[in-house]
Formats: structure tokens, C-alpha cells, sequence
């Protein structure tokens, strides 16, 4: 794997993760929901690849900043594996939403220098 | 996590990971479906949104953290097949490094029973040996200048004023002959304190050890058995303490049988002990110039090694001031006995096992550039790997893990060639006395076979590292694009291979000077250092039956008919007769004696010497020099006046400041003293018992003729072979009498080569391995040129297309070897030289000039030319067979 392929993973690795960790913020979801919960709020601009969503999860996971369930849900009788956001992952998603927002200033800052004058 | 959970969890994880993803697809297709599309329709898009599941799967797995375990697996099976796939290669490498490996293995299994496993005595890390030390008398006591034995009063003295120690010993090596029931037998024994065995935290089998004042005179007739003598002589008799046994002609009571696991050190175990008794003539101030006692002591506890030492320095140091006339310069220490123990033979394990690592580093140089040449062939390989996104570590990896199999599969054959060659040392040191006992212990434990595994890591990363970094440092683009022909990357990887080649040469080339110089330095003494010249000497024994040959008479009269025929005989040059034959591996025949004009005095009080009765020309047959006087005549017949010859280390103790010729001494060569006295009438030079002997021995001749015996050892010189004499020498004793069992018929060569079994052995080891460093060497070359020849294919053929003669190719190649040859042995004399005066100055005091190593120099040089020489002309040949058409058509 070439450096560039991997700098690249890691932006969006970095944002998708914190996108979920956002997501489950309302409650608890399984893959499917999440991804098209993104979809839809980004109004379609963002597209989740699902190769990158479960890996993600999954990771996530490991990191301890998720928790997961096999559950049945009232609407349905067929088991789904949902995500729940634990106590450190809700720690991570306001430090990642502060560093985000900083980020985002600082780019706008940048690209739009006239307004402030 | 053990591996059954393991697999267990991760199963569960599997199967988990399998349910989401389906339960995901569904969804997908029921929004599908509720778009309107078909079911079939449907289950495809949804196979499409999430994309290849294996590959989800995968990088799903890559997140749970086991990954590196699955591609390590992975690597191991590509490796398998890749080694599978190159068998010629694989069986090359594998069997070179099980060579390599199974030398270090035997060696080190020598150490490690030897050297390394505490002796089997109470705490052994509390026991120490007491040494004096003199740094002036440098290596003329065998084992070095701070190893060197206690004079009596000196262990008196100590003994009383030491703090450190709970109690100390004095022990010494000395001569038995016991007589009995059976025939009359000559033993190696140790008298020793009677504290000897309790300082040492041993106990008997059977009975007991010594008693407290059993070291006092007229308490000390009593003996402790080995278990082998108790097996042998004693039948296991169980109920032998309390027997009464006739030891040097006095009576003496078994009290106890030693435990066959007792041993301490190496060299000759005891077949038995009595004790050790000062008598008043200890306490002469001659006495505190014999240095004969080993002292063992145990520390008090809560005593260190160091304030021992250091408190034996200051008793030392005392003596000296005290008795500045003897003891002046002389030090005391202390050690551990594991360490004394393991310091015997240190000198050439060290030696032996440099020279296997030597071996190892030659096999590592050549595997790597072995798999140098390999690289060409799978650049490709490589580079497409790398281009299919394999990241440069997980390349490398790769082939360590296939370095790892090749280390794995050669520690694993070395092994067991290893075991091999352990029954082999075993079985070369069974028939050595001296440490035939001890070779039991040297076996493949637990610590050789980790040490193994070990080593052949550790080689693994030493041949697997370089051509690793160098296959993977490719550029991707040109390797591809020129299909793996000659680019600078193959020069590089060239240059490492010649690199690798050139140091593979040097190590060989002072391989082969250090184990050259070392088996010629074992000649030198065996030639010089024995006092004789054993070569063309043929020697046979002869026992007469006692009932025919009862009469003294008559066996002196067959022995001197049997030296006339022998010398009668073509192709001989002188015969003669002894009673024992020095050197060699009989038993020591030690007699007491009394020199004229001195006082009389008790048997046990007298002076001993060695003691041998000889034909006339037995001392010209082995050429042992006469120094001054004469030597036996035919007409020093059993009526004329007894004559004696005595030896210069007999003149240097015995008549320090006299005229020995014409003085007379009475040797007590039988029961009773004999009444007639042995005029001196010659000084000869001093015959060593075998090779390290560390004392010079007094000895003493008589004639033959006056002191007849049934038992007797021909020496004949012959001019020719003196093996192929064998048979004359039979029909000429069996005419005279065919009923005469003629015994031991062997060079003298051989002879010493047996009672110097130890060094022949490391001769042996040290020329296989030297031979196996050359042979590893040639190959390494041969590997190198060959690939040469395989890049160059091409080039040749473009050559021989524009006319070059094929003694011009030949000349091209074999010069590429040549070059490497000649910076290897430029390299290899630079290393060797410096080797050898480290060599030198460990085993040796004194430097031999060049002229003596030359030879050894030059040849080690010219073979290690010859193996270059064959290893590039073989492919250099090859290279001329190339057809420029064939070669050329090959793009």
C-alpha cells in the first residue's frame, strides 16, 4: 500500500467514525439505520460505503467507545446487531466535535478571508 | 489466551460478523424492492451498495486485531510453497545451516555437561579451591600460573589461621597396587584429609567416609572404593566394609563405597581413597617447594567468594615474609571448584567452540547469498506484490518467515546430525581411562536443544536480513518495465553477494590457518614433548604363561632370543624390550627406593620413582637420549654388577648438587629389600606418560637381564611401515614359541595417539570443521560465479557472437572468482594472524617463529585458492558451452 492511499484512508476513516459516534448519539441503531441515517441528514450528499461502515463499527468497538446487542425490534421478528454510544465514546464525540469545529473555522478563515476586513 | 479459546471466540466472531452482514443485505434489498425493482433485481443492487462482501469482511477483520496472526500463517504457507518450489535451493540451504548448527550443538553439549552443570556435591557454589599463583612461572605448569597446587606446610598454616572457610582439605593423586585374590593391579587413587569428603558434603553408598583423625599416623589404614573398582574388583559384594585389603603391600580396612554419581571434574576419577597424612617430613623447608596438594575448602556461610579470595592473599602474603627463601612471589586465591573444574579444559572448548561459530557464520554467508541469487528470479514476484499494494514491511516479513522455515528445518536436521556426532564423541572418549567415566554426562538435555533453537533464530535473522531489505528496496517501475534483467538494483545485490563471498573466504581462510596451526602445535608436542621419537616403531606385548616360564632365567633368555630375531630381520634397525611402555596408557609402575650412604629408613618413608627394567637397545630404539655415562651393554648380564640408568628430572630432585654417576641406589622392585645395590651408570632424557603431563616424572632403567619379568613390551624400528611389520613380528616370536598370545600389536604412533586421546579428538573436530568451512567456502563461490554466469548469458553470447575464443570466457569468469579469492584471503591473513597470537598466548608459552607456522599459512592459503578456483571454473566451464544463437534469441 503506497503512503498517499493510506493518508487518504485515515481523513475519511477519521470523520466517518466520528459521524457514527454523532449518529448514535439519539439512541441506540444497527448498521443499516446508521448509514442511512448519514445519507439523509447530509441530504444524500454523503455517501456511506458500506465496506467502510462495518469495518468501522467494528473498530469502534474495540476502541470501547461502542457497545453492541443482538436485539429484536417491536416492528420486525428477525434479530439486528445494534450500537450503542458507551460513556467514553460520548467523551470522544465532544472532543472530536471540538477539534472538527476548530478545524472548520480555521479552513474558512482561510478560504474566505474578504468578509472579515 | 490459550489456542482452543482462541479458536473458539474466534469462531463466534466469524459467524457474528457472517449474521450482520446478511441482515444488512436484506434491508437493503426490502428498500430495494420497495423502490419498485424485482426481488432478484433487488438482491443485486443491494450486493452492489455494500460491495464485495469479502472484501468487507476482511477489513472487518483487519479492525478485530488478529490480523497479523492470519498473514503470519499465510506467510508461513507461502513460504512452504515457495521453498517447496525451489527444492534444489531449499535442500542447499537447509542442509548448509544443519551442518553449521549441528557443530555448534555437539560442542556446546560438551560444554554444557562439562562446563556449565554444578558437580554433584552438597551447594556446590560454597566449595571452593585453594591455588597458589605466581605470575613468573608463566605456562610451565600446564594449566597456567594462577592455577597451581598448595605445598603441605602452606596447607598446615592456612588451615589453622583462615576465617573464611568452615573447613578446608587437602587431597593428592597418587599410585596403588593392590594385591588380593585376584591378580595384583595397579590403580589411580587419591589420599585425602579425613575432612576431605565432609568439606565436600558427599557420603558413601555403603559404609562411610572417612573419620575424624583417620589422617594421623597409625589410624590410617583404611580405604574408601570407587563403584566402579567396587563393581569390578569386588563383585558389588555388598558386604565388603569391613573387608581387609593388601594396598602397597600393607594391610588396609574398606570402610565405604562411593555413589557412582560422585564425581568431581573430568580427568581420571579415583578408584580409591585413603587418607592423607603429614608426616615430619612435610614440615622441611624442602617441603614447602612441592606444591602437590589440591586444597578444596567450603565457606562459612554468609562468607563471599571475594573476601576469600582476598583473605587467601593476605595468608600468602604472610608466607612470603615468613619464608621469603621459597615462598617469595608466590600468591594465593580462591574459586569456585565448578569454576577450577570447568577452567581444565576451558582453553580448548573456548577454542573449539570459536571455530563452530566460525563455521555458522561461513554457512549464514552462503545461504544469504544463496538466496541473493534467488532474488534475481523473483524480482519479479516481488515487484508485482508490491505493486498489488503489499506494503514494503509485510515483503520483508515474508521472507524472514522464510528465512525462519529454512532456520527452523536446519536447527531441526542439525539436531539430529548433533545427536549423531554426541555418539560419536562419546564413543571416541570411551576408550580413553581417563575421562572415559565422564563422557556419560555430555547429552542433548533441555539446555542444548533451547540453545539449538537459539542459534538457529538467530542465524535465521543473520542470513534472512540482508537479502531481505535488498529484495524489497526495488523501484517498482524499472523492474517491471526492463522484466528483470540487469538493473542497478542487481548491481547492488551483486555487490552485497561478492561482499558476503570475499568475508565467507576470509573466515574460512582463518579457519583453516587456526586449525592448522593448531594440529600441527598437537604434533609438535607429541613429536618434541614426549621425550621419544614414535615414528616407525612397532610395538607388541607379550605375557609368557607362567607355568612353561617359571624360571627367571628362562623368561629373560626368550625375550633375548626374540630381540636377536627381531633384529635379524630386513627392514629392521633395532629391537628391544620393557617392562612398561612410556608413553602410554598402562598403568604407572612407581617403586620406592633408597640411594647409598643416606640413612635408612621405613618402606613407606622412601623416596618413589618410576621404575622400568629394559633390553639394551630399548632406550636406542625409541631414540630416548643419553645425556651422559653409557648406556646398557650386552655385557650388563644378570652376572655382572647391577647397573641403573636414571633420568634428569631423577638427577635434578634426587641429586640436586651431586655427581650421580657412580653413585649407587637400591630399588625396591620386590618384597623384600634387595641386598644388592644398582651402580648409576647414566643420566637420559625425561619420557613424558602422556601428553599434558604436568610433572616431570623421575625415572629409572635397569637391565633387563638383571630384573627379569614374564611381561614385556617389544619395540621395534623399522625402516619401512612399521604397521605392515605386524606379521613378521608374529612368525618371528611364534617360532619360537607358537603357544606365546602376542597382544597389543600397534605403532607407537598409535600408542600415543591413545594415551593422548583427548587432543587427538580436538584434532579431529578441529580438521572436520576446518574441512567444512573450505567445502562451504568453494560452494559459496561457485554460487556467486554461477549467478554471474547466469546474468552475463547475454553479454557471453554476444562476446562469443563477435568472435571471442572460449578460453577468453573461461579467463573472464574464473578471474571474477580469483578477484574475490584474493580480497578473502587478503582479509582472511589480516584476521588470522592476530587469531593466532591470541591462540598462542592462551595455550602456549612459547612463540614458534614464522618459519614453523609458514607452512601451515601457505597451505591453508593455496587450499582455500584451490576452492575459489574450483568454485568459479566449474560455471565458468558452463559459460563456455553457451551458444551465442540460444543466447541471444533468449530476449
Amino acid at each position: 500500500m503506497t503512503q498517499e492511499a493510506k493518508e487518504r484512508m485515515e481523513l475519511v476513516q477519521g470523520t466517518l467514525d466520528m459521524l457514527i459516534l454523532r449518529t448514535l448519539l439519539f439512541g441506540p441503531a444497527h448498521g443499516h439505520q446508521i448509514a442511512k441515517h448519514i445519507q439523509r441528514t447530509s441530504d444524500e450528499v454523503l455517501q456511506v460505503e458500506h465496506g467502510s461502515l462495518y469495518p468501522a463499527l467494528h473498530r469502534l468497538e474495540r476502541k470501547g467507545w461502542l457497545s453492541a446487542k443482538w436485539e429484536t425490534p417491536k416492528d420486525r421478528n428477525r434479530e439486528f446487531k445494534y450500537y450503542r454510544l458507551t460513556a467514553t465514546g460520548r467523551k470522544h464525540l465532544l472532543a472530536e466535535e471540538k477539534k472538527w469545529g476548530r478545524l472548520t473555522a480555521a479552513i474558512s478563515r482561510v478560504m474566505q478571508p474578504a468578509e472579515e476586513s | 489466551m490459550s489456542e482452543r479459546r482462541w479458536w473458539k471466540r474466534r469462531g463466534a466472531q466469524e459467524e457474528d460478523l457472517d449474521k450482520e452482514v446478511r441482515a444488512h443485505l436484506e434491508l437493503e434489498e426490502e428498500e430495494q424492492r420497495e423502490s419498485g425493482m424485482s426481488s432478484s433485481e433487488a438482491w443485486n443492487a443491494a450486493k452492489r451498495a455494500l460491495g464485495s462482501t469479502t472484501y468487507v469482511k476482511e477489513e472487518v477483520r483487519e479492525a478485530w486485531g488478529w490480523m497479523w496472526l492470519d498473514r503470519l500463517a499465510q506467510d508461513g504457507r507461502y513460504g512452504m510453497r515457495q521453498l517447496r518450489r525451489n527444492p534444489g535451493f531449499t535442500v542447499v540451504a537447509v542442509v548448509t545451516l544443519a551442518l553449521g548448527i549441528a557443530a555448534n550443538t555437539t560442542i556446546f553439549s560438551v560444554v554444557n555437561g562439562w562446563m556449565l552443570r554444578p558437580p554433584n556435591i552438597k551447594n556446590p557454589a560454597r566449595v571452593v579451591r585453594i591455588l597458589c599463583t605466581n605470575p613468573a612461572k608463566g605456562f610451565s605448569w600446564g594449566w597456567g600460573w594462577d592455577r597451581i597446587p598448595v605445598s603441605a606446610p602452606d596447607f598446615i598454616a592456612w588451615r589453622e589461621q583462615s576465617h573464611a572457610f568452615e573447613d578446608m582439605a587437602a587431597s593428592q593423586g597418587g599410585d596403588f597396587t593392590l594385591t588380593g585374590k585376584d591378580e595384583p593391579e595397579r590403580l589411580t587413587g587419591m589420599r585425602a584429609s579425613a575432612s576431605y569428603f565432609d568439606v565436600l558434603g558427599v557420603s558413601a553408598a555403603l559404609g562411610r567416609t572417612f573419620l575424624p583423625g583417620e589422617d594421623q599416623p597409625g589410624h590410617d589404614q583404611v580405604i574408601i572404593l570407587s563403584d566402579g573398582l567396587w563393581q569390578r574388583r569386588f563383585g558389588s559384594n555388598p558386604r565388603v566394609v569391613g573387608e581387609i585389603v593388601r594396598l602397597n603391600g600393607e594391610s588396609y580396612t574398606v570402610v565405604g563405597v562411593m555413589p557412582s554419581s560422585y564425581r568431581l571434574g573430568v580427568y581420571g576419577p579415583p578408584q580409591l581413597w585413603t587418607p592423607l597424612i603429614f608426616g615430619p617430613e612435610s614440615m622441611l623447608p624442602a617441603a614447602r617447594e612441592d606444591r602437590s596438594l589440591g586444597v578444596t575448602a567450603r565457606l562459612k556461610s554468609g562468607v563471599s567468594v571475594e573476601t576469600a579470595k582476598a583473605e587467601m592473599a593476605a595468608l600468602a602474603q604472610r608466607s612470603e615474609q615468613t619464608y621469603p627463601a621459597t615462598s617469595k612471589g608466590w600468591g594465593a586465591t580462591a574459586m569456585t571448584i565448578q569454576h577450577f573444574i570447568a577452567d581444565e579444559f576451558s582453553v580448548g572448548m573456548r577454542l573449539q567452540m570459536g571455530v563452530v561459530i566460525f563455521v555458522l557464520l561461513i554457512a549464514c554467508a552462503n545461504i544469504a547469498s544463496l538466496q541473493l541469487s534467488r532474488a534475481a528470479a523473483r524480482q519479479r514476484e516481488f515487484a508485482v506484490r508490491a505493486a498489488l499494494g503489499a506494503s514494503r514491511f509485510r515483503l520483508v516479513r515474508q521472507l524472514l518467515v522464510e528465512s525462519l522455515l529454512i532456520g527452523l528445518a536446519g536447527g531441526g536436521l542439525g539436531l539430529l546430525l548433533a545427536w549423531w556426532g554426541v555418539d560419536l564423541f562419546r564413543s571416541g572418549l570411551a576408550g580413553v581411562d581417563s575421562v572415559g567415566s565422564a563422557a556419560a554426562e555430555i547429552t542433548i538435555d533441555r539446555t542444548v536443544v533451547a540453545y539449538t533453537l537459539g542459534i538457529s533464530v538467530f542465524a535465521a535473522i543473520l542470513f534472512g536480513l540482508a537479502p531481505a531489505l535488498h529484495q524489497t528496496g526495488l523501484d517498482l517501475h524499472s523492474t517491471l518495465k526492463e522484466g528483470g534483467r540487469a538493473s542497478s538494483q542487481s548491481k547492488a545485490r551483486h555487490r552485497t553477494q561478492s561482499v558476503l563471498v570475499t568475508a565467507e573466504i576470509a573466515l574460512a581462510l582463518a579457519l583453516l590457518i587456526g586449525a592448522g596451526i593448531f594440529v600441527q602445535e598437537f604434533l609438535d608436542k607429541v613429536h618434541a614433548r614426549f621425550g621419544i621419537d614414535p615414528n616407525q616403531v612397532l610395538t607388541a606385548n607379550i605375557s609368557l604363561s607362567s607355568t612353561r616360564y617359571k624360571d627367571p632365567s628362562k623368561q629373560a633368555g626368550f625375550f633375548q632370543e626374540a630381540i636377536q630375531r627381531l633384529e635379524a630381520l630386513p627392514g629392521v634397525i633395532s629391537a628391544g624390550a620393557t617392562t612398561r611402555l612410556a608413553p602410554s596408557l598402562e598403568d604407572e609402575y612407581v617403586v620406592t627406593f633408597s640411594i647409598e650412604g643416606q640413612p635408612a629408613s621405613t618402606r613407606t618413608e622412601r623416596a618413589r620413582t618410576h621404575y622400568f627394567a629394559t633390553s639394551p637397545d630399548y632406550l636406542r630404539t625409541l631414540r630416548i637420549p643419553l645425556i651422559r655415562g653409557r648406556n646398557f651393554l650386552p655385557s650388563d648380564s644378570a652376572q655382572a654388577p647391577p647397573v641403573a640408568l636414571v633420568n634428569q628430572a631423577f638427577v635434578r630432585r634426587y641429586f640436586p648438587n651431586e655427581q650421580p654417576l657412580g653413585k649407587h641406589v637400591r630399588l625396591d622392585t620386590s618384597a623384600s629389600d634387595r641386598p644388592d645395590w644398582s651402580e648409576i651408570v647414566g643420566i637420559v632424557g625425561n619420557v613424558k606418560n602422556w601428553l599434558e603431563e604436568r610433572r616431570e616424572l623421575p625415572q629409572v632403567y635397569e637391565p633387563y637381564p638383571q630384573r627379569p619379568s614374564s611381561v614385556m613390551t617389544l619395540a621395534v624400528r623399522t625402516r619401512s611401515d612399521p604397521a605392515a611389520f605386524a606379521p613378521m613380528l608374529r612368525r618371528a616370536v611364534w617360532g619360537m614359541d607358537k603357544d606365546q598370545p602376542i597382544t597389543a600389536v600397534q605403532t607407537m604412533n598409535h600408542v600415543i595417539a591413545d594415551s593422548s586421546a583427548g587432543g587427538r579428538m580436538m584434532n579431529i573436530l578441529m580438521g572436520t570443521f576446518a574441512g567444512l568451512g573450505l567445502a562451504l567456502a568453494a560452494v559459496g563461490v561457485f554460487g556467486v560465479t554461477s549467478y554471474t554466469v547466469a546474468q552475463r548469458t547475454h553479454e557471453i553470447g554476444i562476446r562469443m557472437a563477435l568472435g571471442a575464443q572460449k578460453s577468453d570466457v573461461l579467463r573472464m569468469v574464473v578471474k571474477k572468482g580469483m578477484v574475490l579469492g584474493a580480497f578473502g584471503i587478503g582479509i582472511g591473513l589480516a584476521l588470522a594472524v592476530p587469531l593466532v597470537w591470541l591462540k598462542l598466548g592462551l595455550v602456549n608459552d612459547e612463540l614458534l617463529p614464522f618459519d614453523q607456522r609458514g607452512p601451515v599459512f601457505l597451505a591453508a592459503v593455496f587450499l582455500i585458492w584451490l576452492a575459489a578456483l574450483l568454485g568459479s571454473y566449474i560455471p565458468a566451464r558452463r559459460a563456455t558451452k553457451v551458444d551465442p544463437m540460444v543466447a541471444l534469441r533468449c530476449e
